[in-house]
């Protein structure tokens, strides 16, 4: 077989529902361009279909660690911030919750081991030094993610912190092999500590495959 | 340029399959009777690891779908054997890049409980028999 087709998509509605439309997405779920458009999180200050022309940037906390409170898709094509309504979590004062369905991948074809998600650098795949997934020390990354795919993450969900390949700061995002295809689905999160200094950055997420 | 086999099945009867590339590695496809042995060919087209005396062979390609691209990336080429319930996972690093650890030709040979062989220690499908 060759190397499975990955779609990646996201929820732009409140219905926290399964996507039914394979790689087109349906009525809730988009297919992300990713040449093009960029996942962003961003302040309460943007809204959804807001002109991606400006944005209202996240402040750091001045004590403990807050949830950036909104998730956007920076949308190319429609030069709009769509946001993705489910993403996050209701802990660390976040505007998400107990959501399984913010972000999916429709896996077209099969794997012969479990898709997992990463968090890296750029496009080399090869570091996590940058600030948000821990300036080297994946456990610090600010970045989080729980597998929904079979389940709901729970209230007040944490999240695994991503960073590199590390078995502890990737998460699976299925209980096994994909055998047919499907979609697969996760949710994250950014917590911001108060020891943070201000950035600017695009970690790359990836998904990583087997195939024969 | 021809495409080169990045792997080689030789069966029981001394009959052989050629595997496929890296995009089509065609493990699907091999026959399903016994294995004698399984040849991994190395980044350099010329060196070879031969798997041989296992109860049961596996082999896939590990790539990473970054989101901000169309393109899948390749990472490794696995091969690997099993025998009495202990899996031997031969790692080879097919591509690399100037920061990483692993450069192209890299071998991380592992033992893992049979069905903890996959990345985050889960199984892995696509196992065929062989004989000892």
């Amino acid at each position: 077989m060759a190397a499975p087709t990955i779609t990646i998509l996201y929820n732009n509605s409140q219905n926290d529902s399964p996507n039914t439309g394979g790689s087109s997405g349906d009525t809730n779920w988009k297919p992300i361009d990713l040449i093009n458009d960029k996942i962003a999180f961003l302040g309460n200050g943007t809204s959804n279909d807001d002109a991606n022309t400006s944005k209202d940037a996240f402040k750091i906390p001045e004590s403990g660690s807050v949830e950036v409170p909104k998730q956007f898709i920076n949308s190319y094509y429609e030069s709009k911030w769509k946001r993705v309504y489910l993403a996050g979590s209701d802990a660390d004062d976040g505007l998400g919750g107990n959501y399984r369905y913010a972000y999916g991948a429709y896996i077209d074809g099969t794997t012969n081991s479990v898709p997992i998600l990463q968090a890296w650098d750029s496009n080399d795949l090869d570091s996590y030094e940058i600030q948000v997934l821990g300036s080297g020390t994946p456990d610090s990354s600010m970045l989080k993610a729980v597998a929904t795919t079979n389940a709901a993450p729970g209230s007040e969900w944490e999240g695994t912190s991503l960073a590199g390949d590390g078995g502890l700061n990737s998460v699976a995002l299925d209980s096994g092999p994909i055998g047919a295809s499907k979609m697969i689905y996760w949710n994250m999160r950014l917590v911001i500590p108060n020891t943070a200094t201000p950035f600017a950055t695009s970690p790359v997420l990836c998904v990583y495959v087997t195939y024969s | 340029m021809e495409k080169k086999s990045i792997y080689r099945v030789t069966f029981q009867d001394d009959e052989n399959y050629e595997g496929g590339t890296f995009e089509y590695p065609g493990w699907n496809k091999c026959p399903d009777k016994p294995i004698k042995s399984l040849e991994l060919v190395l980044p350099n087209d010329q060196d070879i690891i031969r798997l041989e005396n296992y109860q049961k062979y596996n082999f896939f390609i590990g790539a990473r779908k970054p989101l901000n691209s169309q393109t899948v990336v390749l990472g490794h080429m696995y091969g690997l054997g099993c025998n009495n319930n202990i899996v031997t996972s031969y790692r080879i690093t097919v591509i690399s890049s100037m920061g990483n650890k692993y450069k192209v030709g890299d071998i991380t040979v592992r033992k893992f409980p049979f069905g903890k062989e996959g990345i985050r220690r889960t199984a892995t499908t696509g196992w065929k028999g062989g004989i000892i």
